[in-house]
C-alpha cells in the first residue's frame, strides 16, 4: 500500500553525472529528480540513450570507470550513498538494492547450477541456516514447478520464462527496500511477458520500491502507480499514470505517447516522434550545460 | 559522430610502436643483406689460425697481437672475424626468409583459395591433405626433407616451403569462405564475373592484410628453422656463414668463448622479435576487430 | 557422452596414419644415399651387399615393399634400426618414457605459468602490472622453444650454473626398474633424491618447450577472462553484492577456462614436436634425439616408425582434446547425450 509518510525507497534530488570522452566531461545525466516510495511501482520511461540506465547505474554504484557523480544525491531508504566507495556499496547490494537485468539468457551464469547462483546472495546477506529451504521457498513464491529440479539445473535447461523468474527470486531473496527492474519484459516472448509482469506486480505488493526502467508504455500502463518522462538526461514530466497518460502535458510525453500502439482506439495511427521535437529538446539540453557551467 | 577525417595508411604506420620496430629492424636486416660484402670488414671465410679465440674488441678486451686486424665481436676457433660472418649470414637469412615466405604464401594461398571458394571434393581433398602434412612435427619434417633434397639453399627453402604452406593454406581458407558466403560474392556471381575475378577483385583486398602478417611471421619461421638444420648439420655447406651454424659451432667451444654463441643467437632473437612486432603491428592497424 | 562419435573419429585417423606412413615410406625411398652402402665395410663384395640389401628388404620395388612394410606393421613388426641394430619397437619403447614425461612435466609448466600471468594479468586489467605482464608474454610468445633452449643453456649452463644441461639425471645415482617412466617409477619407490635429480636435469629442457607455449596461453585466458568480465552474469553477480574475488574466480574463471584448456591440449602436441630439437639440445636421451640420428644415419624403419609414433600421438591428443572440450561444457555435454 502506498505509504507516502514512510522513508521513499529511493530518493533522487537533482542528480547529475557527467563522463568522460578524450579530454572532456560530457553531462549525462541533468539535475534528475524522482522518488520511489515503498510498495510502490515507479516508471523511468524514455528512448534508448535518454539516460534510464545510467540512472539504474548510479542508483546501484556501478557506474562506469570513466563517468563521475557532479551533483546532486541519491538516498537509498533514507541513506546517503552518493558517495559511497565500492566496499560500502557491496554490503549494500543484493541485500538493500537488488536489480532484475535485461536478458535472462546471459544475466545467469551457464557454468554454474541455479542453487548455487542464488545461495549466493543469501550467505552474503542473510545469516539464515537452510538456505535450501528458502530457496525452495523462494522459487515456489514466483510459480516454478518442480523448485528442487531447478536448484539443479544448469541455466540453458531452463526456458526464457523460468529464468526471468529465477533472476527476479534472486533479486526478492533478501527483500530489499529497492528493487531495480530493468526492461525485465523485453527480451521474453508476449505470452511469457504477461506472466512476468503479474509476477512483479504481486511481489512489490510485499512492501518493496520497485523503480522500472523501461521504453514501453504498455509495460507502464499494466504495472505502474507513477513515471517519470526522462530525455537527453532531463526529467521532462511526472506524475501519476492515469494522469499522464490521459493528459500528457510536455509534447515528448505526447509523441511517445503517440507512438505507443493503443488497442483501445482502433483509428489511432502510429506516429514517428517528431526529429524537430528531438532537436528542440537537444538543444534545451546544450543550453542547460551552458547554463550551469557559467553558473558554477 | 560526424565522417572523420580519412588518415593517410602511412600516418597511421608510422605512430604504431610494433610497426615502427618492426621496421626498423626489418629494414636493418634488409640493408645488411644487401650492403653484406660491403659492410664487412674482412672475408668472412678468411681463416687466421695464430688468430683463434679473439675475445670482442667492442667488450673492451684487447687483441692478443697487435699486428692483428680489429675483430670486433671476436673470432671463433679458425680465426675467422664473427661481425663478418654475421653480416654475411643476415644475407643468407634474409635470402631464405623472403624466398621460402614468397612461395609458401603462393602455395598456401592458392590452395587454401581453391578450398575455400569451391568447396565441395576439392575443399575435401585439400583438407585431408593439410590435416596429414599436420600430423607430422614440423621439426622432424623439414629433417626428413632436407635429408632427403641433400644440403644447399634451394633444399633448405624447399624444406620450409612445403613443411609451413599450411600456415598459409588454413587462414586463407577460411577467409575465403567466410568471404565467399557474403553478400557481395553471391551477387557478383549473379553479374556473371568470373570465378578468378571474383577471387582476385573482391576476396583478394580482404585477404591481402592477413596475408601481410602471416608472410612477415613466415619469415620469423624461416630465420628459425634455417637456423635449426644449420645447427644439426643439414644447412649449406659447413664453410658458408650462417647464423644456425654459427650457434651449432658456437655450442662446443662454449666454455672458453661463449661470444662465439651468443651473437649469432641476440641476432637471431633480434630478427625474430622484429619480424613477430611487424606483423603483429600490420594486424592491428588493418584489423582492430581481432582480439589476438 | 555419445560413444559413436568418436569412434568415427579414430576411423577417419586410420586413413591419414596410413597417408602419414606412405608419404614417410615413399620419402625415405627417394632418398640419394644408401645406407646399406653405408653400413658396409670397405672390400666388400656385391654378393655381401646384394645379401644385406635382401635382409632388409629393400631388392623389391617400392609397391612390395610398403605393402610388406604395411603387414609387418600390423603384426606389431616394425623391423630392425640399420644404425643402432635393435628392434625397432624395442629401441622406440625405451625411449618414448623419457620423451612423454619431458613433454608432460613441460605441458605443466605451461599451464601453471602461463595460467597465472593470464589470470594475474586480468585481475589487474588496465593497470600498469597488466600492461608489463602483456608486454613480457609478447616477447616470449615471439622467441621459439629452439631459442630459449639455447637460452637458458647458455644463461644457466654456463653464466649461472645452477642446472644441468646436459642427460636426464645425475649419472652418479642408479635407476629405478618399473615402468620406464622414471619420474613416475621413482615417485612410487619413494626415491626423493633421484625423483629431485630426474626434475633438475628436466627443468631447462621443459622450460624452453614450455614458455612460448605458457605465453599464448597467458594471453588466451585473459582475453577469455576479459570476455567473462564483462558479461551479464558478472555484472549480475556484482549487483548482488559479490566480492572482486569471488566474481573472478568462481564467475568468471570457469567460463574463461574452457577455451584455454582446448588451446592447451593441442599445444601439447607441439611440445611433443618441439622434443625432437630440444632433446638434441640438451642431449636427453628420448625419441627426439633417436629421430635425429635415425635421419642423418638414414635408418628408415626407425625413421618411419618414429615419424608414425609422433602422427599417432598427434590425431590421438586431437580426440582427446575434443573429449575434453564437450565434457567441460555442460551445454555440450547434455546435447550428446540426448
Amino acid at each position: 500500500m502506498n505509504n507516502s509518510n514512510a522513508t521513499p525507497a529511493l530518493q533522487i534530488r537533482d542528480l547529475h553525472v557527467e563522463i568522460r570522452r578524450a579530454d572532456t566531461w560530457l553531462p549525462i545525466l541533468r539535475g534528475v529528480n524522482f522518488s520511489v516510495a515503498p510498495g510502490c511501482i515507479h516508471a523511468l520511461v524514455g528512448e534508448s540513450g535518454g539516460g534510464k540506465s545510467m540512472v539504474a547505474k548510479a542508483v546501484t554504484g556501478l557506474l562506469p570507470q570513466a563517468a563521475r557523480i557532479s551533483g546532486g544525491s541519491i538516498c537509498i531508504d533514507g541513506q546517503d550513498v552518493t558517495h559511497w566507495s565500492e566496499n560500502q556499496w557491496r554490503t549494500l547490494r543484493g541485500g538493500a538494492v537488488s536489480m532484475v537485468l535485461q536478458d535472462p539468457m546471459t544475466a545467469l551464469n551457464p557454468v554454474r547450477r541455479i542453487g548455487a547462483q542464488m545461495a549466493d546472495v543469501l550467505r552474503a546477506h542473510t545469516a539464515g541456516a537452510d538456505i535450501e529451504a528458502t530457496l525452495v521457498g523462494l522459487l515456489e513464491q514466483v510459480q516454478l514447478r518442480e523448485p528442487q529440479a531447478v536448484l539443479k539445473a544448469y541455466p540453458h535447461q531452463l526456458s526464457g520464462g523460468m529464468r526471468q523468474r529465477v533472476v527476479i527470486a534472486m533479486a526478492w531473496a533478501c527483500r530489499p527496500r529497492l528493487i531495480i527492474c530493468d526492461e525485465p519484459t523485453t527480451a521474453l516472448d508476449v505470452t511469457v511477458q504477461k506472466q512476468v509482469l503479474r509476477l512483479i506486480h504481486r511481489l512489490a505488493g510485499e512492501g518493496q520500491g520497485v523503480l522500472l526502467v523501461t521504453h514501453d508504455l504498455g509495460v507502464v500502463a499494466k504495472l505502474c502507480r507513477s513515471l517519470s518522462v526522462i530525455h537527453a538526461g532531463r526529467i521532462l514530466e511526472e506524475g501519476s499514470v492515469e494522469a499522464v497518460f490521459a493528459q500528457p502535458q510536455h509534447a515528448y510525453t505526447q509523441a511517445l505517447l503517440a507512438a505507443t500502439p493503443r488497442f483501445d482506439r482502433p483509428e489511432h495511427t502510429l506516429v514517428q516522434v517528431d526529429d524537430g521535437l528531438i532537436d528542440s529538446l537537444n538543444a534545451q539540453a546544450r543550453a542547460y550545460d551552458s547554463e550551469r557551467r557559467v553558473s558554477a | 559522430m560526424a565522417d572523420a577525417k580519412p588518415v593517410s595508411v602511412w600516418l597511421r604506420l608510422r605512430r604504431n610502436p610494433r610497426v615502427l620496430f618492426g621496421g626498423a629492424v626489418c629494414l636493418l636486416l634488409v640493408l645488411t643483406a644487401l650492403l653484406a660484402p660491403w659492410l664487412a670488414p674482412q672475408d668472412p671465410g678468411q681463416q687466421e689460425l695464430m688468430a683463434s679465440f679473439e675475445k670482442p674488441l667492442l667488450f673492451g678486451y684487447a687483441a692478443s697481437d697487435s699486428a692483428l686486424p680489429n675483430y670486433w665481436l671476436g673470432s671463433d676457433n679458425l680465426g675467422r672475424d664473427v661481425l663478418s660472418r654475421l653480416i654475411h649470414g643476415a644475407r643468407i637469412a634474409m635470402l631464405v626468409a623472403v624466398i621460402s615466405a614468397t612461395l609458401a604464401a603462393l602455395l598456401g594461398t592458392l590452395l587454401g583459395a581453391l578450398a575455400g571458394f569451391y568447396g565441395g571434393r576439392i575443399d575435401s581433398l585439400i583438407s585431408r591433405m593439410v590435416d596429414v602434412w599436420m600430423s607430422f612435427p614440423p621439426v622432424l619434417l623439414s629433417i626428413v626433407l632436407v635429408s632427403v633434397l641433400g644440403t644447399g639453399l634451394w633444399s633448405v627453402i624447399a624444406a620450409i616451403v612445403i613443411v609451413d604452406w599450411t600456415r598459409f593454406c588454413r587462414v586463407v581458407r577460411a577467409e575465403t569462405q567466410a568471404q565467399a558466403a557474403l553478400d557481395y560474392v553471391v551477387s557478383a556471381r549473379m553479374l556473371g564475373m568470373r570465378s578468378w575475378q571474383i577471387v582476385w577483385h573482391e576476396i583478394r583486398p580482404n585477404v591481402m592484410p592477413l596475408l601481410i602478417t602471416l608472410f612477415t611471421l613466415e619469415m620469423g619461421v624461416a630465420i628459425v628453422v634455417e637456423a635449426i638444420l644449420s645447427f644439426v648439420g643439414l644447412s649449406l655447406s659447413s664453410g658458408a656463414a650462417t647464423w644456425g651454424g654459427m650457434v651449432g659451432e658456437g655450442r662446443l667451444y662454449v666454455n672458453q668463448a661463449p661470444w662465439l654463441m651468443v651473437f649469432p643467437m641476440l641476432l637471431m632473437m633480434l630478427a625474430v622479435l622484429g619480424l613477430n612486432a611487424l606483423g603483429d603491428g600490420l594486424r592491428r592497424e588493418f584489423d582492430p576487430v581481432m582480439t589476438r | 557422452m555419445n560413444p559413436l562419435v568418436y569412434l568415427k573419429r579414430v576411423l577417419i585417423a586410420i586413413p591419414t596414419l596410413l597417408g602419414v606412413g606412405l608419404v614417410v615410406f615413399v620419402l625415405m625411398r627417394v632418398v640419394p644415399g644408401d645406407p646399406i652402402a653405408m653400413m658396409i665395410a670397405p672390400g666388400a663384395s656385391p654378393q655381401d651387399i646384394q645379401n644385406m640389401r635382401a635382409l632388409y628388404g629393400l631388392d623389391k620395388s617400392i609397391a612390395q615393399q610398403f605393402v610388406i612394410w604395411l603387414g609387418e606393421v600390423l603384426q606389431g613388426r616394425f623391423g630392425t634400426s640399420i644404425t643402432f641394430r635393435q628392434d625397432v619397437l624395442t629401441l622406440i619403447g625405451e625411449r618414448l618414457p623419457a620423451t612423454l614425461e619431458l613433454g608432460g612435466v613441460a605441458m605443466l609448466l605451461a599451464v601453471l605459468l602461463g595460467g597465472a600471468a593470464g589470470l594475474w594479468s586480468a585481475a589487474r586489467d588496465g593497470g600498469w602490472v597488466s600492461n608489463l605482464i602483456d608486454a613480457l608474454v609478447a616477447v616470449i610468445q615471439s622467441i621459439p622453444d629452439f631459442l630459449w633452449g639455447l637460452m637458458l643453456m647458455l644463461l644457466f649452463g654456463v653464466l649461472l650454473p645452477w642446472l644441468p644441461i646436459s642427460g636426464r639425471l645425475d649419472p652418479g645415482l642408479s635407476q629405478q626398474a618399473g615402468t620406464g617412466f622414471l619420474l613416475i617409477d621413482s615417485l612410487i619407490h619413494a626415491r626423493t633424491e633421484l625423483v629431485k635429480s630426474l626434475l633438475l636435469y628436466m627443468l631447462a629442457p621443459a622450460l624452453s618447450l614450455a614458455l612460448p607455449v605458457a605465453a599464448m596461453l597467458a594471453r588466451l585466458l585473459k582475453a577469455s577472462m576479459q570476455e567473462a568480465m564483462s558479461s551479464d552474469y558478472v555484472m549480475l553477480a556484482r549487483l548482488k553484492g559479490m566480492s572482486t574475488r569471488h566474481v573472478l574466480l568462481v564467475e568468471a574463471l570457469p567460463n574463461a577456462v574452457t577455451p584455454t584448456l582446448s588451446l592447451s591440449a593441442v599445444q601439447f602436441a607441439f611440445i611433443l614436436g618441439g622434443t625432437v630439437l630440444i632433446e638434441r639440445l640438451f642431449s636427453y636421451p628420448g625419441i627426439g634425439s633417436l629421430a635425429i640420428d635415425a635421419v642423418i644415419g638414414r635408418d628408415l624403419p626407425l625413421i618411419q616408425a618414429i615419424v608414425l609414433t609422433f602422427a599417432l600421438l598427434f590425431i590421438a591428443i586431437n580426440i582427446a582434446v575434443d573429449v575434453l572440450v564437450v565434457f567441460l561444457n555442460p551445454r555440450l555435454r547434455a546435447s550428446q547425450t540426448a
